[in-house]
Parts: structure tokens; sequence; C-alpha cells
């Protein structure tokens, strides 16, 4: 098991190199195209979107997010499904868990190549304006904003609980 | 290769995930296939009639592809049926873990049309 060095300022980077390399191959594979980073300016949303979250737990307990505005949402999953899905139809969760669902797998084996080893959750997927989950005070998030074939992709990493707080019991 | 005689089950709680392998099954020639949302729903239908093939997903609510693929692999009358395990788990360990379970072809996610394609190959060669 390795031990992940928790510092509140910034996130573990075992974990962010993992998911910008994530990023970059799986959108590649999908997509045929290669993401360009566009920076990680923290106060920059997505404004209306669609967001796929998944849980890690292990050797690191954290998040990731996957957020696209509607008009990313729509593009994307056209070029995923090879039809066109509709922003507002159940089937636009699905593409967008799906994503997240594939770069959280790969995640788990670049981490476990990393030896951090760690689970994931199935997605969750929720859709509104600026969605962001609230996160534990003192804890590192980050995003990392992208564009692919013209349009804006959001991730979000965050780490959900440190070693101190393993363990420890709720509310205390 | 022909493959319009065989019937196939495709399970994955992704309803959108289910209509891009059934169109992927469909443009490689199988023109019988069913689908279900998870692992308990596929047992089900594989106990109401025999399946040539199985595709399905790992991750999945109430009955997991592993649980489902452990099910069959356990049931006398369904042990035979062919089964590939189409998921984003990369890591080495669940492929391990699938193999020992005894899945016929395994894929990781993100996959394209050929990459399903050879998979049957090898199983229908």
């Amino acid at each position: 098991m390795a031990t992940i060095k928790i510092d509140e300022r910034e996130m573990p980077n075992v974990i962010t190199n993992c998911v910008s390399d994530s990023v970059a191959s799986i959108f590649n594979t999908i997509f045929g195209a290669v993401p360009e980073y566009d920076g990680d300016d923290n106060s920059k949303n997505v404004g209306d979107g669609v967001v796929g979250v998944i849980s890690f737990v292990g050797d690191a307990s954290w998040i990731l997010m996957l957020a696209l505005p509607k008009d990313s949402a729509e593009t994307l999953a056209e070029k995923f499904c090879g039809f066109a899905v509709d922003y507002d139809c159940p089937d636009m969760g699905d593409v967008i868990g799906e994503l997240a669902n594939v770069m959280a797998g790969d995640i788990v084996a670049r981490m476990g190549v990393e030896g951090v080893k760690v689970a994931m959750s199935l997605p969750t997927v929720l859709r509104g304006q600026n969605v962001e989950p609230f996160m534990p005070k003192g804890l590192p998030d980050k995003k990392m904003h992208y564009s692919i074939l013209g349009k804006d992709i959001m991730i979000k990493m965050a780490v959900a609980r440190s070693d101190e707080m393993m363990g420890a019991t709720p509310g205390a | 290769m022909a493959y319009d005689g065989k019937k196939v089950l495709v399970v994955d709680d992704s309803s959108v995930m289910r209509q891009i392998i059934k169109k992927n099954l469909k443009e490689l020639g199988f023109a019988d296939i069913s689908d279900a949302e998870d692992g308990a729903a596929g047992l089900k239908k594989l106990g109401e009639g025999s399946f040539d093939l199985v595709v399905s997903d790992w991750n999945m609510p109430k009955m997991t592809g592993i649980e489902f693929l452990k099910a069959v692999r356990a049931d006398a009358g369904m042990k035979g049926t062919n089964f590939i395990m189409v998921t984003s788990e990369a890591d080495k360990a669940k492929i391990v873990e699938a193999v020992e379970a005894g899945v016929s072809q395994y894929i990781v996610k993100p996959f394209n049309a050929n990459q399903l394609e050879e998979k049957i190959k090898a199983i229908f060669k």
C-alpha cells in the first residue's frame, strides 16, 4: 500500500498526473483528437452543463468530476454514440456517466502502476448550472480545463478525506 | 463470417451502451439480439432461453458483471455460454479475476467495432 501525503494546498501529483494522462489517452481514443489544455483556473465554471462524478477509495480517497457545458455535451455525445442524443434526454446522463466511467477505469489502472491501489464507484450524473459538490474544508482540489473538437471540457479533482480523517467518527 | 443464426444477449446498465453494442453487433451480421439492464435481469433472460453469446458490462448495480459471469458458469444449463466482458476495468487484477471466473474474451473500454469483431471471431472461429 502506498502512502499518499495530503498537502492542503495541492492535489497529490500522482492523481493529477494520472488524470491528465488519462484525459489525453481516453479522449484521443474515443474522439480521435488530443484535448488541448486550457489551464487550471479554479474560478472558471461550465455554466449550464452535465457533470459525471466518480468516487475513488483506497490508498487515496478522492473524487473526479467530468463537466461538459451543454453544447459540448451535445456534440461529444453524438460523436461517442454515432447518433444524436438530446440534452434533456436521460440517455445524455448515460453518455456522460459512461465517459466518466471509462476515464475512471483507466485512472485506476494508471494509479495501480504507480503503486496506488484504489477502487472506483459507479458514476453519478448531475445536470444544472455550475454544478459542483461541496467538499470538506482544508483539503485540496484542482480544476483542469481542456478543449476538444472546439468544445470545452472541465475536469475537477478533489481529495475527499485526509489520512487523519480515516476511521474518524462522522461529526466528531 | 455469418452470425445471423446466433443469439446474443447484451447486458449493460447504460441504455446508450446497450444501443452502441447492439448497433455494432447488427453491423457484424447478428440479427437476434436481446438486452438486459443488469446481471440479475441477464440471468433471468438466460434462464428463459439459450444464447450463443453474452456481451456484458462489469460495473452494474444489483448484480455486477463478474457476479453474473460466476452465476452463469455455476449453472449446469448455462455454463457453456460464450461470455465477453466489456468494461472500463483496465486494472490487471480485474482481468485476472475475470479470466479465473471463466470469461471467454475481455474488452477494455473505450473500444471500437473492429476490436469487438476480433473478440467475436476468436470465439466462433
